[in-house]
């Protein structure tokens, strides 16, 4: 299993950090919307950013009080004379690439003016999902220790911590939608069966590619709102078959992809420290599991926690 | 830069109707103009319709071919296509299938029937044939098609598909792989098991050290950090 790994030098806690932060694009701002599974969709006054045509700026504008409230926590974890640096740091798994914005030192001299770190990215470059995150690092390490001295985070470019919280832009989709698809199949078929096809639950997206719920149409049972063509709300019937989907994707998640990867997943306390990307399989899998208390001791307990799931 | 996506469901189908005996056929109407073009140039390269199999010395060339010219960045594709699997499904199992059996020929299970390697294929996007050449070349990019062509012949296809293989937790730093792989394929690894060896051990020192250090932070920068991954030559 793999285990986060413990800088071997003392680092900042998860501090919590008061920015401003901003989505721009050509020039126009953008307004994000907070999704149910915690991500954020952006839109120009109502037209949806459309990651394909539309350029992204992420701007994030620190305050001088609280940057010089984070000089004064530093001083804790640098040795005397050595400076840290902020940054912002991103991924996108679903883009393939990762990196880090230019960085800003932590000086006196710019500790009278708000900062500004910002990310650029043009159109047709960012998929599926983007995070970013505050980072601070060891900018530049102290000349000279003191005498039986040593700390081993005198290195340039060292992490120290994150600040703030994590963001997660959604560039396609809505994130909130479970991937249930109504099929026509035969009248003496199942009324619902379940596909299970990712390949790393980790990172393959939690989408009608890796995972769906397909509702036989054509069955005599099958709930009104797959088969009326007007909006109807979810009926009790599609509501359990969601709950017993959910319970039937962990077992399949214990059996295929083996304890040691459940336990991970389950045992994951804050996304920022997660070892699945956003938006994966395993990130709804995590979110069903904790938002909701699911007891997986037994298939038993699992099926019966499953079935109180509030939908 | 008309080309589709496949869903995974839907290359399933495919590929399991060629496995039960349908013919491996490719009807040029159901394609877009783009996607023929593509076919085109396979043919052209691969003239004979059927076999013989690709070996696997030409994944390097038809990957520079590829990623130079066929599927080149920002002119025939952008970022966002090459991330996509499911514009690599749509290539290799809607169509190339049958230029990917060639390369990747059908093998006998456990009860001696014949099974596609389906991984190349749908099944594992990180083994998916085109896009691992492409993505190859993409992170080993020198600057022009010939140092990376010197570069890459440096190294064996299992090193190089290890990189592509191997995300990392939250996708490539571009830069730093393709300084990485011109350090390990530089004069001081003068043979290929050397430059593999190299390669190997500083990706091995990279994954370690990302999780404590932000590489372009290096007090020498990324070519700095990338020597720190070389210890041997220091």
């Amino acid at each position: 299993m793999r285990k986060k790994i413990i800088p071997p030098y003392p680092t900042l806690s998860e501090s919590h950090l008061e920015v401003i932060v901003s989505y721009h694009s050509d020039g126009n701002d953008l307004q994000p919307e907070n999704l149910t599974d915690g991500s954020t969709s952006l839109s120009c006054n109502g037209t949806p950013w459309i990651a394909q045509n539309d350029s992204l700026t992420i701007s994030i504008e620190i305050d001088s009080d609280v940057l010089l409230k984070l000089k004064r926590t530093m001083t804790n974890v640098l040795p005397a004379g050595a400076m840290a640096g902020i940054a912002l740091s991103w991924q996108s798994k679903g883009s393939l690439k990762c990196g880090v914005s230019d960085p800003i030192p932590l000086e006196p001299s710019n500790q009278e003016q708000p900062i500004k770190l910002e990310l650029k990215f043009k159109p047709g470059e960012i998929r599926d999902t983007l995070s970013h995150e505050l980072i601070v690092y060891l900018q530049s390490p102290a000349d000279a220790l003191e005498r039986g001295e040593t700390h081993k985070c005198n290195t340039m470019g060292a992490r120290l911590g994150i600040l703030g919280d994590h963001h997660t832009i959604r560039a396609d989709g809505r994130g909130s939608v479970f991937p249930i698809f109504p099929v026509a199949g035969d009248k003496s078929g199942a009324l619902w069966s379940l596909n299970c096809n990712w390949s790393d639950c980790k990172n393959d997206s939690f989408d009608g590619d890796s995972f769906r719920i397909n509702i036989n149409t054509n069955h005599r049972d099958c709930p009104g709102e797959w088969t009326s063509d007007e909006k109807r709300p979810l009926s009790p019937l599609t509501k359990s078959i969601i709950r017993d989907a959910i319970a039937t994707l962990i077992l399949s998640v214990q059996s295929e992809d083996g304890s040691e990867t459940w336990n991970t997943i389950k045992r994951t306390e804050s996304l920022s420290d997660a070892e699945f990307s956003p938006g994966s399989v395993a990130h709804a899998l995590w979110h069903f599991y904790n938002q909701n208390k699911l007891n997986d001791e037994t298939p038993a307990d699992l099926m019966e926690s499953c079935g109180k799931i509030k939908l | 830069m008309s080309y589709r996506t496949l869903d995974k469901i839907s290359a399933k189908s495919i590929i399991t109707s060629f496995e039960s005996g349908a013919e491996c056929l490719v009807e040029p109407s159901s394609l877009v103009a783009s996607e023929q073009q593509l076919r085109k140039h396979f043919s052209e390269r691969f003239y004979r319709p059927t076999g013989p199999e690709i070996p696997a010395d030409e994944d390097l060339k038809l990957g520079l071919t590829l990623y130079s010219d066929w599927l080149s960045l920002d002119e025939e594709i952008d970022p966002r296509m090459a991330a996509d699997d499911g514009f690599w499904r749509n290539l290799t199992c809607r169509v190339l299938p049958d230029y990917v059996l060639r390369r990747w020929p059908e093998k006998p299970n456990a009860e001696g029937i014949l099974k596609w390697n389906v991984d190349r294929y749908y099944n594992k996007p990180q083994r998916n044939w085109l896009k691992i050449i492409w993505w190859m070349c993409h992170l080993s990019w020198q600057g022009d098609k010939k140092s990376t062509e010197e570069a890459l012949s440096k190294l064996g296809n299992d090193a190089i598909s290890q990189i592509v293989e191997r995300t990392g937790q939250g996708g490539y730093r571009v830069n730093l792989y393709r300084e990485i792989i011109a350090k390990a394929t530089s004069d001081a690894y003068p043979n290929q098991a050397s430059a593999e060896a190299a390669l190997r051990r500083a990706m091995k020192l990279n994954t370690m050290r990302t999780q404590t250090t932000i590489p372009e932070f290096h007090a020498d920068g990324l070519l700095g950090y990338v020597a720190s991954l070389f210890p041997e030559e220091a």
